[in-house]
């Protein structure tokens, strides 16, 4: 069963929680960008990418992975690589 | 890493102007010792951040006019002035040389202590994720340590994945650059000392990032076939232009990536330069910090 849109975004919210260390209330939504949050920069971005993977047990195409701008092409990436992983 | 003051008598120099972050800084102060380069043109360095150590982000007109070769790292920020620079100025963009792959439990750190002159980021502007986490949660310094010898192993990412996202995030980067890094970053990883921090590169990483641009720069740069860069070198401290702060490296990152330059005693801190501090010590330190932090951050909240 494929995951749903509501799951991933909160999947990816625990997963920039415990990246990024952000206070409990901070809302993570699909326009979040990594200029709203102190510390996601080119640096952090490959363990955020690879915790998202282990959070979903899924592989993201590694170079895709570089060129997304905000949560909701995130978003999709994941879909994606979870559709794909159905598929097999 | 001061930028660059145009005295009177380079005036009339040309310019060779580095744009970019610390690391670009140290570019410009290498560049800058050398005497063929020095004597030939005013090598400037202006910052891609609000840095407060190394000053204005703004240029002089005269010395966007002068600059016959542009050295820019390619940033967030690009380069703003490059609709003033001369149309003969040569122009190289090149990589930060940065690797996250030691310290996969990095993070920002909120608890950092105040900068002051001799500390402008902080004693530990490198935060550690578990640590942080523990000091957020009411543990003691010690139990944070204690938590941290016990549990942090458990946190590591899988390093081989870990490898190929950062090689990955390296060469994406790159093909926007005309100088690149990190074909030399993962075969001498086990071999050399590349790094001390995430983003700060030792001086054999610096040694090899000025070889590459100055053999880039070479047809607009007739100087730098003279260019002596380990003699540079010897004009800094002996960790090199960035060895001011080391974050010591997990045991089993050490292990795994077959680190064979790294010591049990591996970490120094602002003023200790070479005086190294153990790992334990090193978190002990910064766990104390935060929880100083924390606590003056909600004695505040209290009081008002």
């Amino acid at each position: 069963m494929s995951l749903a849109e509501d799951d991933i975004l909160r999947g990816v919210s625990a997963v920039m929680h415990t990246t990024f260390g952000l206070p409990p209330g901070y809302l993570i939504t699909a326009e979040t960008t990594s200029a709203d949050i102190d510390g996601w920069d080119s640096l952090s971005h490959s363990i955020l990418i690879l915790s998202i993977e282990e959070q979903f047990h899924i592989e993201l195409p590694t170079n895709r992975a570089f060129e997304v701008h905000d949560v909701g092409e995130l978003m999709d990436l994941i879909e994606e690589a979870d559709g794909a992983r159905g598929a097999d | 890493m001061h930028a660059a003051r145009t005295n009177a008598a380079e005036i009339d120099k040309p310019t060779l102007l580095v744009y970019g972050n610390c690391q670009a800084g140290a570019v410009s102060a290498i560049f800058g010792a050398d005497p063929a380069l020095a004597e030939a043109y005013c090598v400037h360095y202006l910052p891609s951040f609000d840095d407060r150590v190394s000053g204005s982000r703004n240029l002089a007109p005269g010395v966007i006019g002068r600059t016959v070769l542009l050295l820019e790292q390619f940033d967030a920020n690009p380069f703003p002035y490059r609709d003033q620079l001369p149309p003969h100025c040569a122009k190289i963009v090149f990589p930060s040389v940065d690797l996250n792959l030691l310290w996969p439990l990095r993070c920002a750190n909120p608890l950092n202590d105040q900068p002051t002159d001799a500390t402008p980021w902080g004693h530990y502007p490198e935060g550690d994720r578990i640590i942080i986490d523990c000091v957020q949660r009411g543990l003691t310094a010690d139990e944070t340590i204690a938590h941290y010898r016990g549990h942090a192993h458990e946190h590591l990412p899988n390093l081989n994945r870990y490898a190929e996202m950062e090689k990955a995030r390296l060469q994406a980067r790159e093909a926007k650059c005309d100088v690149v890094m990190s074909d030399f970053v993962f075969e001498r990883l086990s071999s050399d000392r590349l790094f001390w921090t995430a983003n700060h590169p030792t001086s054999v990483s610096l040694r090899e990032l000025c070889g590459r641009l100055l053999a880039a720069a070479e047809p607009a740069l007739p100087e730098s076939c003279f260019v002596d860069i380990d003699r540079s070198l010897t004009m800094f401290p002996q960790e090199g232009p960035l060895g001011f702060l080391s974050v010591p490296i997990h045991p089993l990152i050490v292990e795994h990536f077959n680190l064979r330059w790294y010591g049990p005693g591996e970490g120094t801190d602002y003023g200790l330069r070479v005086a190294p501090v153990t790992y334990n010590d090193y978190f002990y330190g910064m766990a104390s910090t935060a929880i100083e932090r924390l606590a003056s951050r909600e004695a505040v909240q209290t009081a008002t």
